[in-house]
């Protein structure tokens, strides 16, 4: 069967067979919003974890006895540390103003407590990793080993509370794509399904006038992947439309850490998806058609 | 064109072929005139290469089908215009849609010259009328008409036709021969299977041959196997055995 011969018969089937289109442009459609909210869902919460571990993680307090200049020195040797994005040292003075600046029209409290009530120390940053909860860990032990740091705050229970709210986002969001693949797997089961008995009489019409099974197969495998190609490029407008009305500025209020903008999947993913869609709807389309040949089913 | 060797084919326990030996020459109507139940369907379906004999040699032209691989049989099969007893149509295609199909296997036309080509068949089967209609629509004749369009549709050099006169009136049957008679003319080897005496006897006065098969047997045996060749006689001949409108035109 020529190309145009094929394309001929795939439009033809598409019309014989539109429950089988239907099945499979719905089913992965919504494949595809699943697959592709659970992609973005788990950018997002990436992005958030990245600014929220990506500010202050770790803080080491100075002793009393550390001048200003022991204490530029110590900045320096923890920036250079593996790992650390900056570190930052905070004067006694400026840790008081800020104290101050927190307890707003409280402040009063401080009033008589001299410059030197609160130690200084130096705010380390963490470059954003996956382990960053472990590397805080381990960063905070060895910052209470050095001469001078008299306490190291690891923010340990904000990283736990953290981490469990990110493995809950992440099953939920492991659910979400189990349902996407979910939704490929039954569309494909249901057109190979659909309609079976029809089309083997069919396929049998084409043997009879000498098609291959793979040739007689062709047209019901471009309309398969056609429509579950379709389906799914839907599915991801769809997710666009709704990541521009409602997920990006969503995003954006709800995450004041700095974080950039919450950006669309890439270019390459969507046009992945949408070929694993093509490649599933046509192998369903091909079973769909499978048919014996008559030589064989005559035995 | 066709030569069957000792042919046999056993469906279960019941042996519907038997010793089958026949030869039917390209620029021939050949008849196979068959009751109900006498093997008629399974040696054709065998000559078209969509069953296998169990014993026997089957061939077309130099090759010999029954030793073919099964991956090879469609190839044999493109080059034969086969009409299944039951027609075999595609419900939810119009009958033009189905005569394409045989265009569509053969790749021989793409789609829109093929339709013209589909056309200009069924006009000449008398079924145009009909063309643009569903398949699930048309009566049995038409049903029938549209399936002998198809299989001879892109002029294959072998005609395995089972049936063809069932369900239609005389006037169509008298068509139906004619253009038989007409393809034979040109060329091609055609085999018919028939139970119908009465097209059987107005195609051998027209110039076909015939055998008789006789539950699961060739009556005659060998003597069938020496079979005369020759062109056909006209067409007019046959459609004057039937009366047909075709041959009044002529007239």
């Amino acid at each position: 069967m020529t190309v145009a011969w094929v394309v001929h018969r795939a439009l033809r089937d598409v019309r014989r067979h539109r429950a089988v289109a239907a099945v499979l442009g719905v089913g992965f459609c919504l494949a595809a919003l699943l697959g592709g909210a659970y992609r973005l869902g788990a950018r997002a919460a990436g992005e958030v974890a990245s600014a929220v571990r990506g500010g202050t993680a770790v803080i080491a307090y100075l002793h009393d006895d550390v001048d200003a200049a022991r204490a530029a020195v110590l900045r320096e040797t923890l920036a250079g540390l593996p790992g650390v994005g900056s570190a930052r040292l905070v004067t006694s003075e400026e840790a008081l103003a800020r104290l101050r600046q927190h307890l707003g029209p409280e402040q009063a409290l401080l009033d008589g407590v001299e410059d030197g009530f609160l130690p200084a120390s130096v705010e380390i940053a963490l470059t954003p990793a996956p382990a960053i909860a472990a590397r805080a860990r381990g960063l905070a032990a060895r910052l209470r080993r050095i001469a001078g740091i008299v306490d190291v705050d690891g923010m340990e229970d904000r990283a736990a509370r953290l981490s469990a709210w990110l493995r809950l986002a992440g099953w939920l969001g492991n659910v979400g794509l189990a349902l996407a693949a979910l939704c490929g797997v039954t569309a494909v089961a249901l057109a190979t399904g659909l309609g079976r008995e029809r089309r083997r009489a069919e396929g049998a019409v084409f043997a009879a006038l000498g098609d291959t099974r793979f040739s007689s197969g062709l047209p019901a495998s471009l309309a398969g992947g056609a429509s579950a190609a379709l389906g799914a490029a839907l599915g991801i407008a769809v997710l666009y439309a709704i990541y521009r009305a409602l997920a990006a500025p969503a995003y954006d209020a709800l995450t004041p850490l700095g974080a950039g903008g919450l950006s669309f999947l890439p270019a390459g993913e969507t046009a992945a998806a949408v070929a694993l869609a093509l490649a599933l709807g046509a192998a369903a389309g091909m079973m769909a058609a499978r048919t014996q040949d008559p030589a064989d089913a005559a035995r | 064109m066709i030569r069957l060797v000792s042919v046999s084919r056993r469906v279960g326990e019941r042996l519907v072929l038997d010793d089958v030996t026949l030869r039917a020459s390209a620029g021939e109507l050949t008849l196979i005139e068959a009751s109900r139940g006498a093997g008629k369907t399974s040696l054709l379906r065998i000559v078209a290469g969509l069953d296998r004999a169990d014993a026997g040699e089957v061939w077309i032209g130099d090759r010999d089908v029954a030793r073919l691989q099964r991956a090879s049989l469609p190839y044999v099969r493109r080059n034969v215009g086969y009409l299944p007893p039951d027609g075999g149509l595609i419900g939810g295609e119009t009958a033009i849609e189905n005569v394409m199909l045989a265009f569509a296997v053969r790749g021989a036309q793409p789609p829109e010259p093929a339709r013209l080509f589909a056309w200009d068949v069924l006009k000449r089967l008398g079924a145009s009328a009909c063309a643009e209609w569903n398949a699930e629509r048309l009566s049995s004749g038409e049903r029938r008409l549209v399936a002998l369009a198809r299989a001879l549709a892109g002029r294959p050099p072998v005609l395995v036709l089972d049936d063809p006169s069932a369900a239609l009136g005389p006037a169509d049957e008298g068509t139906v021969l004619s253009t038989l008679l007409d393809v034979a003319a040109a060329g091609a080897c055609v085999v018919v299977g028939s139970s119908d005496a009465a097209f059987v006897s107005a195609a051998v006065r027209a110039g076909g041959r015939r055998i008789r098969l006789e539950a699961g047997r060739v009556e005659g045996g060998a003597t069938l196997v020496a079979i005369a060749s020759g062109a056909s006689p006209p067409a007019r001949a046959a459609a004057a055995a039937h009366g047909s409108p075709a041959d009044e035109t002529e007239r």
